[in-house]
């Protein structure tokens, strides 16, 4: 059963294109960006447009950006370079900046080669390594400053405060309201489930983001209702609860949900940067370009940037011990892209860190490693099953 | 000029050995005057060279066809010997300062080490810290110091990723404490990525069950290892006020961790000195290499020349890369310079060049020397340059103002290898004009998928705007003494190519 504002969603997503190119010939200017550190309310602010960039899975665009970049590095930033060279996404073709944060630095090799490549105009947001220092903060708000600056000139303006405080209270209330329903789909009979809660956030990298936030209160009003029909208590799907963490899964990349769900498994929770992550841990404390650059930085931190304190004190790991507290999953996927080195390296110390049901799965968007990838799966959900089963016995 | 190993008579080492008919001319020769240890005459380099250097380090005398520049084919090349001395005195020279208190500080390569020798500690490269841990074993042969090597790889590989470039060896020989190592503080140049994830799992060895098993650790075993990044702010770093003061403020940083575990003081003004020390160095590498690309032919071989990680300093290499020791480098660099000119003066060719060589110039990570430059002279080639290294040694740290840390900061933001691939790409054909190479070659390692990825993007400039055949060349994993045909044969074709 699909909720009507699935639909209506699903519907504006499609509408999307041609509605930008119209704007576009209206003057409007859009800011295509890659990677979560961009502050998407400042671009809102400015009144330039923000799409979020970057799709996974298909080898043919791999295939195509790795002419130009080695087989070394990972198929989303291949398939990116491949993605900006064919130049038939409508969201690349209507993008008039590239924004592109470098917290990975594939991705800034990658901004490098789609501007001589592909001749993208492009605009890089150096990102720390040592966010979690002072020195490291001063820098970062140096450099959304720069970034402001740059933003500025495209859309013709000055940033008006007035107008980033109400694109500050939009985001956090879109926030708000993802970290909402997705509370909701990890319930037992849920209106909603991940995939579709996944679909929702990711229809929000394209909508216009008043109308995307009206469609999530028009969600939520949807669940609402639909939750609040039955009485009874619901009773367990008994499928084996996951959380899926690691590489990115950009929209496109069904490889491992499809084998997941085929498997029997249930997504309740992620960490993922197209999925959950972005929305959590994020607070601007104060309206003003400073107050966005602390707020992004003391955000759930992406794997790519490397923590040296303890494990303890790391916001990462803190971050995926409050998702397993609060969702219950009975176990762990850790989805790692091949030369995805941030997460990859860390595979191990998330496993002895989390003492959860753990499993990698380390994979690449070809098909030829799906069958052994499905053996895996199955055998990990059959496991955390024998093992549930052993303890109601 | 060779003896052998008593072993099975059918696997017999055959080891090379400098002629007695060189040490009275090498006794002739100037003293190494070294900062950490006390200076060493000509006599006792030529006992160690010939006396206890083969015995201990066997590989590095090893006549086999898997020969990695372990000793130059250019014996008359004294500077040589000195440069090889530089390697394989190294575990002494580093254990003798770690008895004395001196802080080794693992850093990476390429990079400026003024804060941390104005501070009293010695910094190692990835590269250093291989050697040293592998030297830990004497006696060994090439195949065994390259089994060991790959073991401490393979041990890497499997507790982290078998995805990360060779340096996984050294950081876990680090970790397991087969060496001393008293502090983590690499630079994140943009030549690797990994490095920051390498650094960040020191912080899990607790939790690493084969590190509870005292038989995977070594003597130098700590549960905690300081560790400290100094980051390196990218895009057109070089024009952001901000992120000088980023770098500035994390050199200050970093200064003071040394100082605070070798217990000396440093002020602005030892930094300062420091950078006059180290500019020297830089200016007189500077003047040879020049002095080398000017000379109507190539007055060393390229093992003399350009060296390699592994055994061999190649004077190139010693003006970034002190073994340890600026002193001891500076000193090995004065004889090299003479011994250079002497022979650009009398038009003398480097022993194993052929008679019109093949000019070729490295691009890429120290890391991905696989392939030995005496392989290279041996099929008609010569090694002019390698961007890494020289990125450094081309950029002088200013030594005016009252700020030596800005001055650095500067400095290395302005690093060419660093910058904007656009900008090193030029820098590149600026070089290869100088250096008059016939070709280049883009090399990478497994792993190493930061400088891969924008290898094909600087072949394709140099080859457009330089007019001169290029090679994209990504190679096996590290030190791998019976690995190399496929890059062989690519080279050789290359070479070929170009020489037909």
């Amino acid at each position: 059963m699909t909720l009507e504002t699935l639909t209506a969603i699903s519907d504006a997503v499609k509408r999307r294109p041609a509605e930008l190119a119209e704007m576009r010939k209206n003057g409007s200017k859009v800011v295509g960006y890659l990677c979560c550190y961009i502050p998407e309310e400042i671009v809102h602010a400015l009144g330039l447009v923000p799409i979020r960039l970057g799709i996974g899975g298909n080898e043919r665009l791999v295939e195509l950006g790795g002419h130009y970049i080695s087989t070394q590095n990972c198929v989303f930033v291949r398939e990116t370079l491949g993605l900006f060279l064919e130049k038939e996404d409508p969201y690349v073709k209507n993008a008039d900046v590239v924004a592109i944060s470098a917290s990975c630095m594939q991705m800034y090799r990658a901004s490098e080669l789609l501007k001589y490549y592909a001749k993208a105009n492009t605009i890089v947001l150096g990102v720390p390594r040592n966010f979690y220092t002072d020195e490291g903060r001063a820098y970062f708000r140096n450099e959304v400053r720069w970034f402001t600056e740059k933003l500025e000139k495209l859309a013709g303006k000055r940033l008006d405060p007035e107008k980033l405080a109400q694109s500050i209270a939009l985001f956090r209330s879109i926030r708000e309201k993802i970290r909402e329903i997705y509370t909701v789909q990890a319930k037992e009979n849920s209106p909603i489930s991940w995939r579709e809660v996944l679909q929702v956030i990711q229809a929000g990298y394209y909508l216009d983001r008043d109308q995307y936030h009206q469609f999530l209160d028009e969600l939520l009003a949807e669940i609402s209702q639909k939750s609040g029909k039955s009485d009874t208590t619901p009773e367990t799907d008994g499928k084996p609860r996951l959380i899926l963490s690691g590489s990115p899964i950009p929209p496109g990349d069904n490889k491992i949900l499809d084998l997941i769900e085929e498997m029997g498994g249930r997504i309740v929770a992620d960490d993922l940067c197209f999925g959950l992550r972005p929305y959590l841990g994020i607070e601007v404390k104060e309206a003003t370009v400073q107050g966005i650059a602390d707020a992004y930085l003391d955000k759930v931190p992406c794997a790519s940037l490397p923590y040296l304190k303890e494990l303890e004190t790391d916001r990462r790991l803190a971050n995926l011990s409050n998702l397993v507290k609060q969702f219950q999953p009975d176990g762990m996927i850790y989805h790692t892209l091949r030369f995805c080195d941030a997460f990859t390296f860390k595979g191990n110390e998330t496993k002895t860190f989390l003492k959860i049901p753990f499993m990698e799965i380390h994979t690449e968007y070809a098909g030829s490693d799906i069958e052994g990838v499905r053996t895996r799966v199955e055998a990990f959900l059959e496991m955390i099953q024998d093992k549930q089963n052993r303890r109601s016995e | 000029m060779a003896e052998t190993i008593a072993q099975n008579p059918h696997n017999a080492v055959k080891l090379f050995r400098y002629p007695e008919s060189l040490k009275e001319k090498f006794l002739k020769t100037s003293d190494i005057e070294f900062r950490y240890s006390k200076a060493v005459t000509p006599e006792e380099i030529w006992h160690f060279m010939t006396v206890d250097a083969p015995r201990r380090y066997p590989y590095a005398y090893e006549i086999n066809p898997w020969f990695r520049d372990q000793i130059s084919a250019d014996i008359g090349f004294l500077t040589g010997i000195k440069c090889r001395y530089l390697r394989l005195s190294l575990k002494d020279r580093l254990l003798e300062a770690h008895n004395n208190s001196v802080p080794i500080i693992f850093t990476q390569g390429g990079q400026t080490f003024e804060p941390y020798y104005a501070a009293g500690g010695i910094p190692l490269r990835p590269g250093l810290i291989s050697r040293f841990s592998d030297d830990m074993t004497e006696g060994q042969t090439l195949n065994q110091t390259s089994r060991d090597h790959k073991e401490k790889l393979e041990f890497g590989n499997k507790l982290l990723t078998t995805e990360s470039c060779p340096i996984v060896g050294p950081h876990i020989s680090a970790q397991r404490g087969l060496i001393p190592v008293d502090l983590v503080a690499p630079y994140l140049c943009l030549r690797c990525s990994d490095k920051q994830y390498l650094v960040e799992s020191y912080r899990n060895t607790q939790n690493v069950a084969s590190y509870q098993d005292p038989a995977s650790r070594g003597p130098y075993y700590k549960e905690k290892i300081p560790l400290m990044l100094i980051d390196y702010p990218i895009d057109n770093q070089n024009e952001k006020e901000w992120a000088t003061d980023y770098l500035e403020t994390m050199l200050r940083n970093l200064t003071a961790k040394v100082s605070e575990l070798s217990g000396k003081e440093v002020d602005d003004r030892a930094l300062a000195e420091e950078i006059r020390y180290e500019n020297k160095i830089r200016k007189l590498t500077q003047d040879i290499v020049h002095l080398w690309w000017k000379a109507p032919v190539p007055p060393t071989n390229s093992s003399d020349f350009a060296g390699t990680s592994n055994t061999s300093a190649g004077v190139f290499r010693i003006g970034n890369e002190f073994s340890g020791d600026p002193n001891g480098a500076y000193s090995v660099l004065k004889d090299a310079y003479a011994e250079i000119q002497e022979r650009v003066r009398t038009g003398v060719k480097g022993v194993g060049i052929s008679d019109d060589p093949v000019r070729l110039y490295i691009c890429g990570p120290a890391a991905t020397e696989t392939t030995d430059p005496g392989f290279i002279d041996s099929i008609g080639g010569v090694v002019v340059g390698k961007d890494d290294q020289w990125s450094e040694i081309c950029t002088l740290v200013d030594e005016g103002g009252n700020n030596p840390y800005r001055n650095l900061a500067e400095a290395i933001l302005s690093f060419p290898m660093e910058l904007p691939t656009e900008e090193r790409a030029q820098w590149t054909i600026d070089q290869i004009k100088q250096s008059r190479a016939d070709g280049m070659i883009f090399t990478h390692t497994w792993g190493c998928n930061f400088q891969s990825s924008v290898a094909r993007m600087i072949c394709d400039i140099v080859r457009d705007e330089a007019g001169i055949p290029v090679m994209d060349m990504g190679t096996a994993s590290g030190f791998n003494a019976q690995g190399e045909e496929q890059s062989k044969t690519r080279l050789g074709a290359f070479i070929e190519m170009i020489s037909g």
